[in-house]
C-alpha cells in the first residue's frame, strides 16, 4: 500500500469518527455482531403505524371524490418517505471508513469516476 | 385482429433494447466478464441513479403492474395493500440491507446463501436457502412472461396452441442471449427505457383517464356497485371498496409478510449487492417510494377499468378469460394507437428487466452455493461465471417451458407459494445479520417447520369462484388453521395471510430449539465475519477487491 492512500485513510476515519460522536451514534456497546444503535433509527416504526387499518377503513371524508380508505393511504407514502430521510441524514457516514469524498448527489456517470 | 400501429410501436421500442442490452456488455466495464463480480453484480459499482432504476425495475415488475390492478378490478380494496405493503417496506430493510451490503462487500459474497455459509460455516442451510431462492424465483420469472404474453395477445398476436407462444418465445430467446454476453449491466441499462416509459405511461393515465370517466366519484360508484353484485360462482359480492370485518387482518398481514419478504428474494438482493456503496443504498430507500405513489395509482386503474366496462380476453391457449389482460385491454380501448403501443412496450420491457435479474439471481445460487459447493469444488472464478451464464439460460428456458407446456395458473399458484417459502428464509439471513444467538440446526429446523405447515396451510385453501378445491389463494380463514387437529379460531371466518403463520411457527421452533441446543452446549459453527464488517463502507480497506479470487 502507498503512503499517501494509507494518509488518506487515516484522515477519512477521523473524520468518520468526528462525524459519529456528532451524530451521537453509540459504537460504545458493540459486540460481536458489531450491533450500533442510533435513536434516530426509532423513526422507522412511524410508517408501521399505517397497518392499523381500523383507522382509515371508511369511505368519508371523500376529497375529489376519493375515499378516505384511498387517499390517506396515499398520504402515507410521503410520512414513509420523510421518516426514512430523516434517518438518512441523522445517521449519514456511520460507516466504516465513510470516504471523504464530497457528498454531492452523484451524477450518472459515476462509475467511470473512480 | 391484429393492431399493426400498436405492435409497430412496440417493435420499435424492443429494439431499441435490444441494441441496449448487446451495448450493455462494454457499459462501465472493469474487467472482463469472467468473473461472477463482473458478469452477476456489474462491478459492484452502480451508484445511486443507476440502482434507482434497476432495484425499481427489479422490484415493480411487469407481473405487479398487471395483477395488481387485476386484483382491484376483481376483489376490490383487498388490492390496494401493495400500497402499504411498498411504504413500509423500505423502513423495515433498511437498516438489515445496509449490514449486508457490508458484510457481503468485505468478504466478497454475492448471494444471501453465500452470507448465511460464512455466518454459520454450515454448507447444509446455505443449501437450503439457496434451494428456496431458486424456487421461489423461478415462477416469478414464468409469471413476467404471463404479464408479456398478456400484451401480446390484447395487441391481436393471440394464436392458440404452441403458435400462439411463438411471439413471446422470440422475445425471451433475444433476452437470453444479451443476457447471457453482457450479465447484469443489460437490465440496469434497459431499465432507464422501461422505468421512463412507465411514468410516462401511468401519469398520462391517471389523469387522462378518470377526466374521461366523469372523475374519481364515478368511478368509484362504477366499481362500488359493480363490486356488490353476486359473483355466479358463489353467490356473494366479489369484494367492496372498503375492507370488510373479514379481510382486514389479511390486508395488514399480506402488506407486512409481502414487505418481509421482498428482500429476503435473491433478485432484490442483487441489485443491492450491486451498488456501490452505503450511501447509494440509502439514498435509494428514500427514493424508492416514488415507485410506491405509481403502483397505488396504476391499482385504481383496475377501478377505471370497471367504469369502462373493459371486458378480460380470452387466452386461446387455455380457453380462459385472463383477468390479467385487463389493463392492456382498458389501454387498448381508451388510447390512440400510437399510445397504446407504447403503454405495451413499457409493461413489455418491464417484463424483461425483472426476467432478466432474476435469472441472474438464481444463476448466481446455483453457481455459489451448488455447483461451488457440491459439483466443483475448486471451480476458478472464470469457470464460476460460465457455470452462472449457462444457468441464467437453462432458468430462462425452464420459465419459458413452464408458460408454454403448463397452465398458466399454475405459475400464479407457485409464485403464491414462493412468497410464503422465500419468508421462511428470514430467520437464517436477517435475523442472522443481528445474532448469531438462534443456532444453526433450529434454523434448519424452523426452516422445515415453517415450510410444511406453510404447504399444508395453502393445501387447505379452496376457491369457490374459480372451483378450486386447494391451492386456491393465499388468504386462510382462521376457522381452517389447525394445529395438529386442534382448531383454536373454529368458527371464525377472518381470514390471515399464510405466510405470515408460517413465519411465526417457523420462529417458534427456531427459538425453542435455540434454547435447548445451546442448553446442551451443541457446537453452533465457525463465524467468518466480525462486527465491524457489518459497517464497512466504500474504500474501507476491509472491502474485498472487487473481481478478486472468490474463497469461502
Amino acid at each position: 500500500m502507498r503512503a499517501s492512500e494509507a494518509g488518506s485513510w487515516r484522515k477519512a476515519e477521523a473524520q468518520a469518527d468526528r462525524r459519529r460522536s456528532n451524530r451521537g451514534v453509540m459504537a460504545a456497546h458493540e459486540g460481536r455482531s458489531g450491533f450500533r444503535w442510533s435513536p434516530w433509527n426509532l423513526l422507522l416504526l412511524v410508517p408501521l403505524l399505517m397497518l392499523v387499518t381500523p383507522w382509515f377503513n371508511s369511505t368519508d371524508p371523500v376529497v375529489f371524490g376519493m375515499p378516505f380508505f384511498y387517499w390517506s393511504q396515499f398520504l402515507w407514502v410521503p410520512v414513509g418517505v420523510v421518516c426514512v430521510l430523516v434517518v438518512y441524514l441523522r445517521t449519514k457516514g456511520d460507516g466504516e471508513y465513510a470516504p471523504d469524498v464530497d457528498d454531492r448527489v452523484d451524477d450518472l456517470d459515476e462509475g467511470a469516476r473512480r | 385482429m391484429i393492431q399493426w400501429v400498436e405492435l409497430s410501436v412496440f417493435v420499435v421500442l424492443f429494439l431499441v433494447v435490444t441494441v441496449m442490452g448487446f451495448i450493455a456488455s462494454r457499459w462501465q466495464r472493469g474487467g472482463g466478464l469472467d468473473h461472477l463480480d463482473e458478469w452477476g453484480l456489474g462491478g459492484r459499482k452502480f451508484g445511486s441513479w443507476i440502482t434507482w432504476f434497476l432495484v425499481g425495475g427489479d422490484l415493480y415488475t411487469a407481473y405487479t403492474f398487471v395483477a395488481v390492478p387485476a386484483l382491484m378490478f376483481g376483489a376490490g380494496a383487498m388490492g390496494f395493500f401493495a400500497l402499504p405493503y411498498t411504504v413500509i417496506l423500505y423502513p423495515i430493510v433498511f437498516l438489515p440491507v445496509l449490514r449486508l451490503w457490508s458484510v457481503s462487500r468485505v468478504h466478497g459474497y454475492v448471494t444471501p446463501a453465500d452470507f448465511v455459509r460464512g455466518r454459520y460455516g454450515s454448507s447444509l442451510l446455505a443449501f437450503l436457502v439457496a434451494v428456496t431462492g431458486i424456487v421461489a424465483t423461478m415462477p416469478y420469472i414464468a409469471l413476467q412472461l404471463v404479464g408479456l404474453e398478456a400484451v401480446l395477445r390484447t395487441m391481436g398476436l393471440n394464436g392458440t396452441g404452441i403458435a400462439g407462444h411463438l411471439p413471446l418465445l422470440v422475445a425471451f430467446v433475444i433476452l437470453a442471449v444479451y443476457t447471457y454476453q453482457s450479465g447484469l449491466r443489460a437490465p440496469a441499462l434497459i431499465a432507464f427505457v422501461k422505468d421512463i416509459l412507465i411514468y410516462l405511461v401511468i401519469l398520462v393515465a391517471v389523469i387522462y383517464l378518470p377526466a374521461k370517466f366523469g372523475g374519481w366519484s364515478d368511478i368509484f360508484g362504477a366499481a362500488s356497485d359493480k363490486l356488490a353484485q353476486p359473483s355466479p360462482a358463489t353467490g356473494k359480492p366479489a369484494g367492496s371498496i372498503l375492507l370488510t370485518g373479514n379481510n382486514q387482518l389479511q390486508y395488514i398481514t399480506l402488506a407486512l409478510g409481502s414487505a418481509l419478504a421482498l428482500f429476503l428474494y435473491p433478485h432484490s438482493l442483487t441489485g443491492v449487492l450491486a451498488s456501490r456503496g452505503r450511501d447509494v443504498l440509502k439514498r435509494n430507500m428514500v427514493a424508492l417510494p416514488a415507485y410506491s405513489l405509481l403502483l397505488g395509482l396504476l391499482a385504481l386503474l383496475g377501478y377505471v377499468a370497471i367504469a369502462a366496462g373493459s371486458k378480460p380476453i380470452t387466452n386461446n391457449a387455455t380457453g380462459r378469460p385472463d383477468t390479467n389482460t385487463i389493463i392492456p385491454v382498458l389501454f387498448d380501448g381508451q388510447f390512440p394507437d400510437w399510445f397504446a403501443g407504447v403503454a405495451f412496450a413499457a409493461i413489455g420491457i418491464g417484463a424483461l428487466v425483472p426476467a432478466a435479474i432474476m435469472s441472474i439471481a438464481a444463476a448466481n445460487l446455483w453457481t455459489r452455493n451448488i455447483y461451488k459447493e457440491y459439483i466443483h469444488r475448486s471451480a476458478t472464478p472464470s469457470q464460476e461465471a460460465r457455470q452462472a451464464k449457462l444457468a441464467s439460460l437453462v432458468v430462462k428456458f425452464g420459465a419459458v417451458a413452464f408458460v408454454l407446456f403448463v397452465d398458466p395458473q399454475f405459475s400464479i399458484d407457485l409464485q403464491l407459494i414462493g412468497g410464503v417459502i422465500i419468508l421462511q428464509t428470514l430467520p437464517a439471513v436477517a435475523i442472522a445479520l443481528y445474532t448469531r444467538w438462534l443456532h444453526r440446526w433450529a434454523l434448519v429446523a424452523g426452516w422445515l417447520v415453517g415450510m410444511a405447515y406453510g404447504m399444508y396451510l395453502l393445501y387447505l385453501i379452496p376457491n369457490p369462484a374459480t372451483g378450486r378445491a386447494h391451492f386456491g389463494g393465499s388468504a386462510l380463514t382462521l376457522d381452517k388453521l389447525t394445529v395438529f387437529g386442534w382448531h383454536p379460531f373454529a368458527g371464525s371466518q377472518v381470514q390471515i395471510y399464510v405466510g405470515f403463520v408460517a413465519l411465526i411457527l417457523n420462529l417458534v421452533v427456531a427459538v425453542v430449539v435455540s434454547a435447548v441446543l445451546h442448553a446442551m452446549k451443541v457446537g453452533n459453527g465457525a463465524d467468518a465475519t466480525q462486527g465491524p464488517d457489518y459497517h464497512a463502507d466504500e474504500h474501507s480497506k476491509r472491502l474485498k477487491p472487487v473481481a478478486d479470487v472468490l474463497t469461502h
